[in-house]
Protein backbone atom coordinates (compact mmCIF):
# COMPACT_ATOMS: atom_id res chain seq x y z
CA UNK A 1 0.00 0.00 0.00
CA UNK A 2 1.53 3.58 -1.42
CA UNK A 3 0.30 5.70 1.15
CA UNK A 4 0.86 3.80 4.26
CA UNK A 5 4.88 3.11 3.79
CA UNK A 6 5.91 5.88 5.39
CA UNK A 7 4.04 5.22 8.78
CA UNK A 8 6.91 4.82 10.91
CA UNK A 9 8.34 8.13 10.01
CA UNK A 10 5.34 10.23 10.61
CA UNK A 11 5.41 8.45 13.73
CA UNK A 12 8.80 9.19 14.55
CA UNK A 13 8.59 12.93 13.63
CA UNK A 14 5.69 13.22 15.31
CA UNK A 15 7.11 12.43 18.58
CA UNK A 16 10.00 14.19 17.62
CA UNK A 17 7.99 17.45 17.28
CA UNK A 18 6.37 16.92 20.15
CA UNK A 19 9.49 16.44 22.83
CA UNK A 20 11.24 19.40 20.71
CA UNK A 21 7.92 21.53 21.73
CA UNK A 22 8.05 20.68 25.33
CA UNK A 23 11.84 21.07 25.17
CA UNK A 24 11.24 24.63 23.56
CA UNK A 25 8.33 25.04 26.14
CA UNK A 26 10.43 24.30 29.41
CA UNK A 27 13.57 25.65 28.30
CA UNK A 28 11.77 29.55 27.54
CA UNK A 29 10.06 29.12 31.06
CA UNK A 30 13.41 28.20 32.69
CA UNK A 31 15.49 31.46 30.73
CA UNK A 32 12.21 33.74 32.17
CA UNK A 33 12.31 32.27 35.24
CA UNK A 34 16.07 32.50 35.44
CA UNK A 35 16.06 36.42 33.82
CA UNK A 36 13.48 37.15 36.81
CA UNK A 37 15.65 35.85 39.72
CA UNK A 38 18.81 37.82 38.30
CA UNK A 39 16.99 41.12 38.13
CA UNK A 40 15.64 40.66 40.93
CA UNK A 41 18.82 39.47 42.61
CA UNK A 42 19.72 42.99 41.28
CA UNK A 43 17.53 45.31 42.71
CA UNK A 44 17.76 43.61 45.59
CA UNK A 45 21.33 44.22 46.04
CA UNK A 46 21.26 47.50 44.85
CA UNK A 47 18.56 48.35 47.76
CA UNK A 48 20.64 46.83 50.21
CA UNK A 49 23.31 48.78 49.05
CA UNK A 50 21.44 51.95 49.25
CA UNK A 51 20.16 51.13 52.79
CA UNK A 52 23.98 51.22 54.07
CA UNK A 53 23.44 54.77 54.08
CA UNK A 54 22.76 54.17 57.87
CA UNK A 55 26.20 52.70 58.02
CA UNK A 56 28.66 55.34 56.27
CA UNK A 57 29.61 58.96 55.81
CA UNK A 58 29.83 60.36 52.55
CA UNK A 59 33.25 59.52 51.30
CA UNK A 60 35.50 61.48 51.04
CA UNK A 61 34.16 62.72 54.46
CA UNK A 62 34.53 66.25 53.91
CA UNK A 63 32.08 66.17 50.89
CA UNK A 64 29.22 68.75 50.91
CA UNK A 65 26.63 69.63 47.82
CA UNK A 66 28.76 72.67 46.94
CA UNK A 67 31.52 70.47 45.63
CA UNK A 68 29.01 68.73 43.59
CA UNK A 69 28.25 65.26 42.62
CA UNK A 70 31.42 65.21 40.50
CA UNK A 71 33.81 64.77 44.09
CA UNK A 72 31.02 61.94 45.61
CA UNK A 73 32.36 58.66 45.79
CA UNK A 74 29.63 57.37 48.19
CA UNK A 75 26.64 58.15 49.66
CA UNK A 76 26.48 58.00 53.59
CA UNK A 77 24.18 59.69 56.41
CA UNK A 78 25.72 58.53 59.09
CA UNK A 79 27.71 60.24 61.75
CA UNK A 80 29.18 59.48 65.81
CA UNK A 81 27.30 61.21 67.86
CA UNK A 82 27.71 60.85 71.86
CA UNK A 83 25.07 60.23 74.60
CA UNK A 84 25.52 60.38 78.64
CA UNK A 85 23.07 60.78 81.49
CA UNK A 86 22.98 62.85 84.25
CA UNK A 87 21.96 62.21 88.13
CA UNK A 88 20.78 64.94 89.80
CA UNK A 89 19.74 63.69 93.26
CA UNK A 90 18.66 66.00 96.11
CA UNK A 91 18.98 63.86 98.88
CA UNK A 92 21.86 64.28 101.77
CA UNK A 93 24.77 62.66 100.30
CA UNK A 94 24.87 65.00 97.42
CA UNK A 95 24.14 68.53 99.17
CA UNK A 96 27.13 70.65 99.23
CA UNK A 97 26.25 72.42 102.25
CA UNK A 98 23.19 73.03 104.76
CA UNK A 99 20.37 70.59 104.69
CA UNK A 100 18.28 68.81 102.03
CA UNK A 101 15.39 71.38 100.57
CA UNK A 102 13.81 72.10 97.65
CA UNK A 103 15.57 74.09 95.10
CA UNK A 104 13.89 75.95 92.30
CA UNK A 105 16.69 76.31 90.53
CA UNK A 106 19.77 74.14 90.76
CA UNK A 107 22.60 75.12 88.41
CA UNK A 108 23.69 71.80 86.20
CA UNK A 109 27.17 72.50 85.08
CA UNK A 110 29.24 70.49 82.30
CA UNK A 111 32.26 70.94 80.62
CA UNK A 112 32.79 68.68 77.20
CA UNK A 113 36.32 68.93 78.09
CA UNK A 114 36.35 67.48 80.79
CA UNK A 115 34.99 64.69 78.52
CA UNK A 116 37.78 64.85 76.13
CA UNK A 117 35.76 66.58 73.47
CA UNK A 118 37.38 70.00 73.02
CA UNK A 119 35.98 70.03 69.57
CA UNK A 120 32.75 69.24 69.95
CA UNK A 121 30.43 71.35 68.27
CA UNK A 122 28.71 72.27 71.27
CA UNK A 123 26.22 74.17 69.50
CA UNK A 124 24.81 70.38 68.70
CA UNK A 125 23.83 69.93 72.32
CA UNK A 126 20.55 68.66 73.22
CA UNK A 127 19.42 67.98 76.78
CA UNK A 128 16.36 65.86 77.48
CA UNK A 129 14.72 65.68 81.00
CA UNK A 130 13.02 62.67 81.78
CA UNK A 131 9.47 63.70 80.13
CA UNK A 132 11.41 63.90 76.88
CA UNK A 133 11.23 67.77 76.95
CA UNK A 134 14.02 69.43 75.84
CA UNK A 135 15.84 71.75 78.67
CA UNK A 136 17.35 74.89 77.68
CA UNK A 137 21.04 75.53 78.80
CA UNK A 138 23.38 78.48 78.62
CA UNK A 139 26.90 78.01 76.71
CA UNK A 140 30.18 79.73 78.24
CA UNK A 141 33.46 78.44 76.39
CA UNK A 142 32.98 74.83 76.70
CA UNK A 143 30.47 75.00 79.76
CA UNK A 144 27.21 73.77 79.19
CA UNK A 145 25.20 75.01 82.53
CA UNK A 146 21.21 74.57 82.64
CA UNK A 147 18.69 74.43 86.11
CA UNK A 148 15.90 72.59 86.94
CA UNK A 149 13.36 72.64 89.81
CA UNK A 150 13.58 69.91 91.89
CA UNK A 151 12.31 68.58 95.36
CA UNK A 152 13.74 67.53 98.67
CA UNK A 153 14.74 64.16 98.21
CA UNK A 154 13.65 64.37 94.19
CA UNK A 155 15.76 62.20 92.17
CA UNK A 156 15.73 63.29 88.53
CA UNK A 157 17.76 61.78 85.02
CA UNK A 158 18.54 63.83 81.99
CA UNK A 159 19.64 62.34 79.29
CA UNK A 160 22.60 64.86 77.39
CA UNK A 161 23.37 64.33 73.13
CA UNK A 162 26.08 65.97 71.32
CA UNK A 163 27.76 65.51 67.96
CA UNK A 164 31.90 66.40 67.20
CA UNK A 165 31.60 67.48 63.32
CA UNK A 166 28.17 69.19 63.07
CA UNK A 167 27.70 73.11 62.43
CA UNK A 168 24.56 73.91 64.34
CA UNK A 169 24.21 77.98 65.64
CA UNK A 170 23.65 78.37 69.05
CA UNK A 171 20.81 78.24 70.94
CA UNK A 172 22.58 79.38 74.05
CA UNK A 173 19.98 81.28 76.60
CA UNK A 174 20.84 83.02 80.15
CA UNK A 175 20.41 80.48 82.71
CA UNK A 176 19.82 81.74 86.33
CA UNK A 177 20.19 79.31 90.00
CA UNK A 178 22.28 78.07 92.96
CA UNK A 179 24.53 75.19 92.46
CA UNK A 180 23.91 73.31 95.48
CA UNK A 181 24.16 69.80 94.90
CA UNK A 182 26.96 67.51 93.21
CA UNK A 183 25.66 65.83 90.16
CA UNK A 184 26.81 62.54 89.14
CA UNK A 185 27.70 61.94 85.18
CA UNK A 186 27.53 58.81 83.80
CA UNK A 187 30.36 57.35 80.90
CA UNK A 188 29.19 58.76 77.16
CA UNK A 189 27.90 55.93 75.01
CA UNK A 190 28.43 56.68 71.02
CA UNK A 191 25.56 56.58 69.10
CA UNK A 192 24.54 56.54 65.27
CA UNK A 193 22.63 59.30 63.73
CA UNK A 194 21.69 60.10 60.40
CA UNK A 195 23.40 63.65 60.60
CA UNK A 196 21.62 67.01 59.73
CA UNK A 197 24.42 68.74 57.58
CA UNK A 198 24.62 65.35 55.22
CA UNK A 199 20.66 65.20 54.86
CA UNK A 200 20.71 68.55 53.85
CA UNK A 201 23.98 68.19 51.97
CA UNK A 202 21.76 65.10 49.70
CA UNK A 203 18.81 67.28 49.47
CA UNK A 204 20.59 69.93 48.16
CA UNK A 205 21.81 67.44 45.36
CA UNK A 206 20.68 66.91 41.66
CA UNK A 207 18.31 63.56 42.07
CA UNK A 208 19.41 62.54 38.40
CA UNK A 209 22.72 63.65 38.57
CA UNK A 210 23.27 61.59 41.66
CA UNK A 211 21.90 58.42 40.13
CA UNK A 212 23.95 58.91 36.83
CA UNK A 213 26.58 59.78 39.15
CA UNK A 214 27.27 56.76 41.34
CA UNK A 215 26.24 54.34 38.53
CA UNK A 216 23.26 52.62 40.36
CA UNK A 217 21.56 51.94 36.67
CA UNK A 218 17.89 52.18 38.46
CA UNK A 219 15.91 54.91 39.82
CA UNK A 220 15.60 55.04 43.45
CA UNK A 221 13.83 56.59 46.34
CA UNK A 222 15.62 57.38 50.35
CA UNK A 223 13.53 58.74 52.65
CA UNK A 224 13.35 59.07 56.58
CA UNK A 225 10.13 58.72 57.95
CA UNK A 226 9.42 60.15 61.72
CA UNK A 227 8.26 57.28 63.46
CA UNK A 228 6.32 59.18 66.03
CA UNK A 229 4.59 61.59 63.15
CA UNK A 230 5.17 60.16 60.27
CA UNK A 231 6.64 63.19 59.24
CA UNK A 232 9.12 63.16 56.62
CA UNK A 233 12.17 64.40 57.53
CA UNK A 234 14.38 63.58 54.12
CA UNK A 235 13.22 62.52 50.36
CA UNK A 236 15.56 61.84 47.52
CA UNK A 237 14.33 60.22 44.46
CA UNK A 238 10.89 59.84 42.29
CA UNK A 239 7.98 58.38 43.46
CA UNK A 240 7.80 54.64 42.47
CA UNK A 241 5.68 53.69 39.27
CA UNK A 242 2.71 51.48 39.62
CA UNK A 243 3.21 48.87 37.30
CA UNK A 244 6.75 47.93 38.26
CA UNK A 245 8.46 45.54 40.31
CA UNK A 246 10.16 47.35 43.21
CA UNK A 247 12.33 46.51 45.76
CA UNK A 248 11.61 48.00 49.11
CA UNK A 249 13.53 47.93 52.41
CA UNK A 250 13.83 49.51 55.77
CA UNK A 251 15.42 49.98 59.24
CA UNK A 252 14.94 52.30 61.92
CA UNK A 253 17.14 55.28 62.96
CA UNK A 254 17.98 57.67 64.74
CA UNK A 255 18.23 61.19 62.76
CA UNK A 256 18.87 65.08 63.87
CA UNK A 257 16.48 67.54 62.92
CA UNK A 258 17.78 71.15 62.81
CA UNK A 259 18.02 71.85 66.22
CA UNK A 260 20.24 68.94 66.77
CA UNK A 261 17.39 67.35 68.65
CA UNK A 262 17.45 63.46 68.37
CA UNK A 263 14.81 61.89 67.45
CA UNK A 264 13.52 58.12 66.02
CA UNK A 265 13.05 57.66 62.27
CA UNK A 266 12.61 54.95 59.56
CA UNK A 267 14.74 54.81 56.80
CA UNK A 268 13.53 53.79 53.91
CA UNK A 269 14.86 52.39 50.14
CA UNK A 270 12.95 51.78 47.28
CA UNK A 271 14.94 50.63 43.98
CA UNK A 272 13.42 49.43 40.61
CA UNK B 1 15.43 0.78 3.56
CA UNK B 2 18.61 1.04 5.11
CA UNK B 3 18.28 5.09 5.10
CA UNK B 4 14.78 4.72 5.99
CA UNK B 5 15.55 2.68 9.40
CA UNK B 6 18.72 5.03 9.61
CA UNK B 7 16.19 8.38 9.62
CA UNK B 8 14.35 6.43 12.07
CA UNK B 9 17.29 6.06 14.61
CA UNK B 10 18.03 9.71 14.32
CA UNK B 11 14.82 10.49 15.28
CA UNK B 12 14.62 8.81 18.27
CA UNK B 13 18.25 9.91 19.46
CA UNK B 14 17.15 13.85 18.68
CA UNK B 15 14.02 12.52 20.66
CA UNK B 16 16.18 11.27 23.76
CA UNK B 17 18.50 14.16 24.05
CA UNK B 18 15.49 16.41 23.85
CA UNK B 19 13.62 14.54 26.71
CA UNK B 20 17.14 14.83 28.84
CA UNK B 21 16.73 18.68 28.21
CA UNK B 22 13.44 18.80 29.09
CA UNK B 23 13.39 16.91 32.13
CA UNK B 24 16.74 18.94 33.16
CA UNK B 25 15.03 22.49 32.59
CA UNK B 26 11.55 21.16 33.20
CA UNK B 27 11.97 22.82 37.00
CA UNK B 28 12.48 26.68 36.69
CA UNK B 29 15.48 27.47 39.17
CA UNK B 30 14.33 28.64 42.58
CA UNK B 31 14.55 32.26 43.33
CA UNK B 32 17.17 33.08 45.53
CA UNK B 33 15.49 33.51 49.37
CA UNK B 34 16.79 36.66 50.65
CA UNK B 35 13.87 36.51 53.32
CA UNK B 36 16.04 34.75 56.44
CA UNK B 37 19.00 37.03 56.10
CA UNK B 38 16.55 40.14 56.03
CA UNK B 39 14.70 39.28 58.69
CA UNK B 40 17.73 38.06 61.07
CA UNK B 41 19.05 42.13 59.95
CA UNK B 42 15.85 43.63 60.37
CA UNK B 43 15.93 42.01 63.79
CA UNK B 44 19.31 43.19 64.47
CA UNK B 45 18.91 46.81 63.39
CA UNK B 46 15.96 47.10 65.41
CA UNK B 47 17.51 46.35 68.67
CA UNK B 48 20.40 48.14 67.72
CA UNK B 49 18.48 51.31 67.17
CA UNK B 50 16.65 50.70 69.93
CA UNK B 51 19.96 50.27 72.01
CA UNK B 52 21.19 53.69 70.76
CA UNK B 53 18.23 55.56 71.69
CA UNK B 54 19.10 54.72 75.29
CA UNK B 55 15.88 52.29 75.83
CA UNK B 56 17.07 48.75 75.54
CA UNK B 57 19.26 49.46 78.27
CA UNK B 58 16.30 50.41 80.15
CA UNK B 59 13.87 47.84 79.45
CA UNK B 60 16.81 45.15 80.52
CA UNK B 61 17.06 46.74 83.67
CA UNK B 62 12.96 46.69 84.22
CA UNK B 63 12.77 43.25 83.05
CA UNK B 64 10.06 44.94 80.74
CA UNK B 65 9.68 42.38 77.73
CA UNK B 66 6.16 44.00 77.32
CA UNK B 67 7.44 47.66 76.52
CA UNK B 68 10.35 45.54 74.71
CA UNK B 69 7.71 44.17 71.98
CA UNK B 70 5.78 47.15 71.79
CA UNK B 71 8.44 48.92 70.45
CA UNK B 72 9.33 45.77 68.01
CA UNK B 73 5.73 46.09 67.22
CA UNK B 74 6.36 49.65 65.35
CA UNK B 75 9.79 49.01 64.18
CA UNK B 76 9.49 46.06 62.03
CA UNK B 77 7.23 44.80 59.21
CA UNK B 78 3.94 43.53 59.94
CA UNK B 79 5.06 40.17 57.90
CA UNK B 80 7.37 39.19 60.77
CA UNK B 81 6.57 37.51 64.22
CA UNK B 82 8.72 37.17 66.92
CA UNK B 83 9.77 36.72 70.48
CA UNK B 84 11.71 38.46 72.68
CA UNK B 85 14.14 37.05 75.71
CA UNK B 86 15.98 38.32 78.64
CA UNK B 87 18.75 35.73 79.68
CA UNK B 88 21.87 34.65 79.92
CA UNK B 89 22.97 31.49 79.14
CA UNK B 90 19.52 29.28 79.21
CA UNK B 91 17.01 30.95 76.93
CA UNK B 92 12.92 30.13 77.27
CA UNK B 93 11.85 28.55 73.93
CA UNK B 94 8.22 28.93 74.62
CA UNK B 95 5.67 30.28 72.51
CA UNK B 96 7.90 29.86 69.38
CA UNK B 97 5.92 27.78 66.51
CA UNK B 98 6.72 24.64 65.68
CA UNK B 99 6.56 24.37 61.86
CA UNK B 100 8.57 27.21 61.39
CA UNK B 101 12.16 28.60 60.60
CA UNK B 102 12.80 30.83 63.24
CA UNK B 103 15.88 33.30 62.90
CA UNK B 104 17.46 34.23 66.65
CA UNK B 105 19.57 37.53 67.28
CA UNK B 106 21.54 37.66 70.10
CA UNK B 107 22.12 41.63 71.15
CA UNK B 108 24.07 42.13 74.51
CA UNK B 109 23.83 44.91 76.76
CA UNK B 110 26.25 45.94 79.91
CA UNK B 111 24.84 49.02 81.41
CA UNK B 112 22.03 51.50 81.82
CA UNK B 113 23.00 54.26 83.86
CA UNK B 114 24.31 53.30 87.13
CA UNK B 115 23.19 49.68 86.86
CA UNK B 116 25.72 46.67 86.23
CA UNK B 117 23.21 44.38 83.50
CA UNK B 118 24.39 40.85 82.75
CA UNK B 119 21.94 40.36 80.39
CA UNK B 120 21.04 39.54 76.48
CA UNK B 121 18.42 39.96 74.77
CA UNK B 122 17.62 36.92 72.59
CA UNK B 123 15.02 37.75 69.80
CA UNK B 124 13.34 34.85 67.85
CA UNK B 125 12.17 35.90 64.79
CA UNK B 126 10.26 33.77 62.15
CA UNK B 127 7.51 34.99 58.94
CA UNK B 128 3.88 35.69 59.70
CA UNK B 129 2.57 33.54 56.71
Amino acid sequence: MKGMSQIDFAIALGAFLLVFALAVYYLTNFSVTLSDSAQDANTYTKGADLLHVADFGFTPANWTAARGVANLTRIGLRTDAYRFSVLVNNTASFVRSGPVLNLSSELVSINLSAFGFSSADINSTVIYNETNSTVPYQIIATNITFATAITAQQVQWFTIYFDDDSNFTSRSVAVSGVDNLTETLFPIHRISVMQYKKMNDLNATSYTGLRDHIGIGSDFRIRIRDLATNASALTIGNVAPRRTSVTALQRPVLYQNETAGVHGGQLIVEVW
Amino acid sequence: MKGYVYTIEVMIAISLIFLSLVSMFSTPEKPTDYSLTLIKEQGFDSLEYLDHKGSLEQFVSQQDELSLESQLVALLPPNIEFESEFCTTNCSTRNLPAQRTVVIVDYYTAVYRDQFLSQKVRLYLWERF
